[in-house]
């Protein structure tokens, strides 16, 4: 039985060991820095929601991940590190650009309507200069100006391989398109005006691709080829699916927080925190002497676990994520004061410290539950019912929380009194 | 042992008049309604120019802006609402500003178009409903085996009248700040104190409850308002310490934590409180008059 405990322990002595080596800046065992996830309200940044008018699609879940994916393309242009792109809803795309200062800049870049076009070469006076969608700083030779022809009538495009001669058992990777009714006709002028001349599909007014025409094609298919790799045509026909049908999407939203704003709120929260678990660590020892002391030391392991768990998850902690976790704080020791008070009764009802700490425990734990259980509820409804940004963050980092002190307030707390009331150290057990 | 079920008739007058009090406050004043629902603008504009609350206000009104307000925010800034507006607006204020005001630096923006503002008003009234049938579901089931002749489903349903006197006294509360300070919003965050109040005060009085169960078994023959007596008074210590704790790093919050969440910090402490409050005064005392007027209309 002690020996049991004692394993226990060791457990507990080495997990929050470890926990602390996650928790400091920099760890002597694994040298690099686990970062925290920080949100835009702490770290500055800005945020843009569009929403996508999807009333003319037919499949509004392809058409919005597709509107998602040009944006993380558009904003990887922009150099950002670490952005967030993520759809919600039914029709909503949320753009997350941490340390973006310049919100402006952003916007017009992200936010210019895409469409795929198909164009044909042409001169100084009708056409325009364009990059390479893959190398922004190679710029094609000649003119390029519009047809007819625009990504909405491409129907279909995937990556596949062809062999070049039926005796090559080498094929090559390619991409093969498909256009519909109107877009067969306009495909087969296209390359009947464009014999042995390229043509470039053009997303975003950069070239995707600027294929030769090597015969006139009325069938409305047609391949083309010169991927190195089939990683490459993949990539390819992912660009040229974003742009069969372009997606309508207005900015409905947008915030920008100031980098100064953010930290100082930062340092206001820590110092907030630590306050606050001072008070509670005088108030518990105050109250329930060497239990209440036993209480703080669970406290701090599990201050120490909670942030190593929201950093290895990664929660990202915004201000109100933040408050979610220190009011945590106040409530990890609310199931030690249940068991204190309970193991008071006992101890009162005659029984020995030994026994009065076993049953404490024991009796307090429904209270216990019950009690947490309600706060996870109104956890799981805020996280996937209202859940925007900083709710989520408030209901994931108060319902890891209680998680956590369930396990150091009770697993913690026991062991040790366990350990002591078994042992001739039990004279110094009060609450 | 504090007689609390017995002068019960003292804490109903008190939180019957809190209540009506709240909910006057709701009807005269209304809530103050953030842009996170309504929609709309905010512009934090940092300036050293002494005019700057009277030149920004100029500037927009000869912009033909309507309806807007500009406030001193700090030391040397102001801070401009207004409805929603597009980027390109946004940037012709920006600018428009700068001229004006010589050194006009924005610090934050927030637009929040109405779609998304209605989306969010669906969406946070739908969490309410679904947290009040939660928590109604789960204390129905925590005390789904109470002795008779108790009954678990007025338990449940006193437990819920505590919340919804809790929810009720801290929103008109709220009405009645929110006329007098500006930052007193209805955002998203205030809907989400309202929620973890829910969470936080079912707690409380679950844990009378448990203690009222545990003796009733105990002692079945004795008189329910002196078995409730002695419950109330048995956990009273316990009430006031877990919520002690949970106000502690509240206050703490509020006095040295950031000021953009001082509304969400101030309506969780409230609520808290007044959740204790309840759960003591009101849950307890409302379960013995019921079953007590039940008694004597079975006589």
């Amino acid at each position: 039985m002690r020996r049991n405990l004692w394993i226990l322990f060791s457990f507990i002595v080495i997990l929050t060991t470890f926990a602390v080596f996650i928790d400091i800046p920099q760890s002597p065992f694994w040298g690099q820095k686990i970062k925290a996830l920080l949100g835009l309200d702490l770290i500055g940044g800005t945020e843009l929601i569009y929403e996508a008018d999807l009333s003319g699609s037919t499949d509004k879940m392809k058409d919005l991940n597709n509107l998602s994916s040009v944006f993380r393309q558009r904003v990887d242009e922009l150099g950002v590190s670490e952005p967030t792109i993520q759809t919600s809803g039914s029709n909503r795309v949320i753009i997350e650009l941490p340390g973006v200062k310049d919100m402006n800049q952003a916007v017009s870049r992200i936010g210019a309507t895409y469409e795929l076009v198909f164009m044909q070469q042409g001169t100084a006076e009708n056409g325009v200069q364009l990059n390479d969608y893959y190398d922004p700083a190679y710029t094609y030779p000649g003119y390029w100006k519009t047809t007819e022809l625009t990504g909405r009538q491409l129907v279909n495009a995937e990556a596949t391989f062809q062999n070049e001669n039926q005796s090559n058992l080498q094929s090559s990777p390619v991409v093969s398109i498909r256009f519909d009714n109107s877009g067969k006709a306009k495909f087969a002028d296209l390359t009947k005006n464009n014999l042995n001349k390229q043509i470039a599909v053009v997303l975003d007014n950069k070239i995707v691709t600027a294929p030769s025409v090597n015969t006139e094609i009325t069938s409305g298919e047609a391949i083309i080829t010169g991927s190195k790799d089939i990683k490459e045509a993949q990539q390819l026909a992912k660009r040229l699916n974003e742009g069969m049908l372009p997606v309508p999407a207005k900015l409905v939203a947008q915030q920008n927080v100031g980098a100064t704003l953010g930290k100082d709120s930062l340092k206001m929260s820590a110092l907030a925190g630590s306050v606050g678990l001072l008070l509670i660590a005088l108030f518990m020892i105050i109250h329930y002497k060497t239990s209440g002391l036993i209480a703080v030391f669970a406290l701090l392991c599990y201050t120490t676990i909670a942030l190593a768990l929201y950093k290895l998850i990664p929660v990202t902690l915004t201000l109100a994520g933040i408050a979610g976790f220190i009011l945590s704080i106040g409530m990890a020791v609310d199931a030690n004061i249940l068991i204190f008070e309970r193991m008071k009764e006992e101890l009162i009802a005659g029984k020995s410290v030994n026994l009065a700490t076993t049953d404490g425990f024991k009796r307090a734990w429904s209270s216990v539950r019950d009690s947490n259980f309600s706060s996870l509820i109104t956890c799981a409804i805020l996280y996937f019912i209202a859940g925007t940004g900083p709710v989520r963050g408030f209901a994931l980092t108060l319902g890891i929380g209680i998680f956590i002190s369930l396990f150091t307030a009770i697993t913690v707390t026991r062991t040790i009194m366990l350990l002591f009331a078994g042992s001739g150290a039990k004279r110094f057990i009060h609450v | 042992m504090y007689k609390i079920i017995r002068n019960s008739k003292i804490w109903f007058i008190l939180s019957g008049l809190l209540a009506v009090v709240g909910a006057a406050a709701l009807i005269v004043f209304g809530l103050r309604i953030g842009i996170d629902y309504r929609g709309g603008t905010i512009m934090e504009i940092q300036s050293i120019n002494s005019n700057r609350v009277e030149i920004t206000t100029k500037s927009l009104q000869e912009m033909g802006y309507s309806g807007f307000q500009v406030k001193p925010s700090g030391t040397d800034g102001v801070s401009i609402k207004l409805g929603s507006i597009s980027n390109d607006e946004h940037l012709k204020i920006l600018s428009t500003l700068t001229t004006n005001l010589g050194d006009a630096k924005e610090i934050s923006y927030n637009n929040v178009g109405p779609t998304i503002g209605k989306d969010l008003t669906t969406r946070s009234i739908y969490a309410i409903i679904m947290a009040s049938i939660g928590i109604i579901i789960y204390i129905a089931y925590a005390f789904r085996k109470l002795p008779k002749p108790l009954s678990s489903w007025k338990f449940g349903v006193s437990a819920v009248i505590a919340l919804a006197h809790d929810l009720l006294i801290t929103i008109g509360l709220f009405a009645l700040i929110g006329h007098f300070y500006y930052w007193m919003e209805v955002d998203v965050l205030f809907i989400t104190a309202l929620l973890t109040i829910m969470g936080f005060s079912v707690h409380d009085t679950i844990v009378v409850y448990d203690r009222l169960r545990e003796n009733f078994i105990k002692n079945p023959r004795q008189d329910i308002a002196v078995t409730t007596e002695e419950s109330v008074n048995q956990t009273l210590a316990r009430s006031i310490s877990t919520s002690m704790t949970v106000v502690l790093v509240l206050l703490s919050l509020l006095i040295l934590g950031s000021i953009s969440i001082r509304h969400f910090i101030l309506t969780l402490t409230i609520g808290i409180i007044i959740g204790t409050y309840s759960s003591i005064f009101v849950a307890s005392p409302l379960v013995v008059v019921w079953h007590k007027k039940l008694q004597k209309s079975d006589r």
